[in-house]
């Protein structure tokens, strides 16, 4: 068993990204790894917006979220790059508003930290 | 304590790629963890002496380069062959710094923990 930290790097444009991002959680839990934490990094914070709505026939972006915070694993974004993002961090929904320091002392502990971008 | 090595490869005035690199490598040296940064590609542009933000507005994060050696972040490399591609020299830079060539680089990332890519 090995402990991961998974950093997002990407906006809410990139599909695929989640996509690929899911999938790992998903493949490491199943072979019993543990993810730490997967933190909103650059324009990763833009996941947090509560606005975000797509057609049917797209990938379902919010409902893979959903899904990702079924599992409890602390989905944290950073507020110094929400804040120059204009992210209103009084409403992100099931997304944590930290800090760089904060996923830091995650990272710091982690055996891999993986980044999607 | 984590060797972590940060990577940067995007010019200065690219976004804000440095300051978060710089960001990074400045809070894992806050918390205590070994730290290296490599700048290599267009990222040795933002080492280079002699920027004057100071009438533009913009923020002089190229001041902030400086307080690297207040955290004891000693370990900041920069790529030879990206250097060379923008004809400069080690006097032409704003800190002291190691350059390191391709091998270097490589035997530097497999002493990591981590290794990331803030681009």
């Amino acid at each position: 068993m090995r402990n991961f930290v998974l950093s997002l790097h990407s906006g809410v444009d990139d599909h695929h990204n989640v996509f690929l991002l899911k999938r790992f959680v998903d493949a490491a839990l199943q072979v019993g790894h543990q993810i730490d934490c997967i933190f909103l990094y650059q324009d990763g914070v833009y996941h947090a917006n509560q606005n975000i709505q797509l057609a049917s026939d797209e990938f379902p972006l919010v409902e893979t979220w959903q899904s990702l915070h079924t599992l409890n694993i602390p989905i944290l974004l950073c507020v110094t790059a929400a804040e120059k993002r204009g992210i209103d961090i009084d409403k992100t929904g099931s997304f944590k508003v930290a800090g760089l320091a904060e996923f830091s002392m995650l990272a710091a502990k982690a055996d891999k930290w993986v980044q999607f971008k | 304590m984590k060797n972590i090595l940060v990577i940067s490869n995007k010019a200065p005035f690219d976004k804000i790629h440095i300051r978060e690199s710089l960001d990074t490598c400045l809070i894992f040296a806050a918390i205590e963890q070994n730290i290296s940064w490599l700048l290599k590609d267009d990222a040795v542009l933002a080492l280079k002496s002699g920027y004057s933000l100071s009438n533009s507005g913009l923020k002089d994060f190229f001041k902030t380069l400086k307080t690297l050696e207040i955290y004891d972040i000693e370990q900041v490399y920069v790529c030879a062959e990206s250097l060379k591609k923008y004809a400069l020299s080690c006097d032409d830079l704003s800190i002291e710094i190691t350059p390191l060539s391709l091998e270097e680089q490589q035997s530097l990332i497999t002493k990591q923990d981590h290794t990331v890519v803030l681009s």
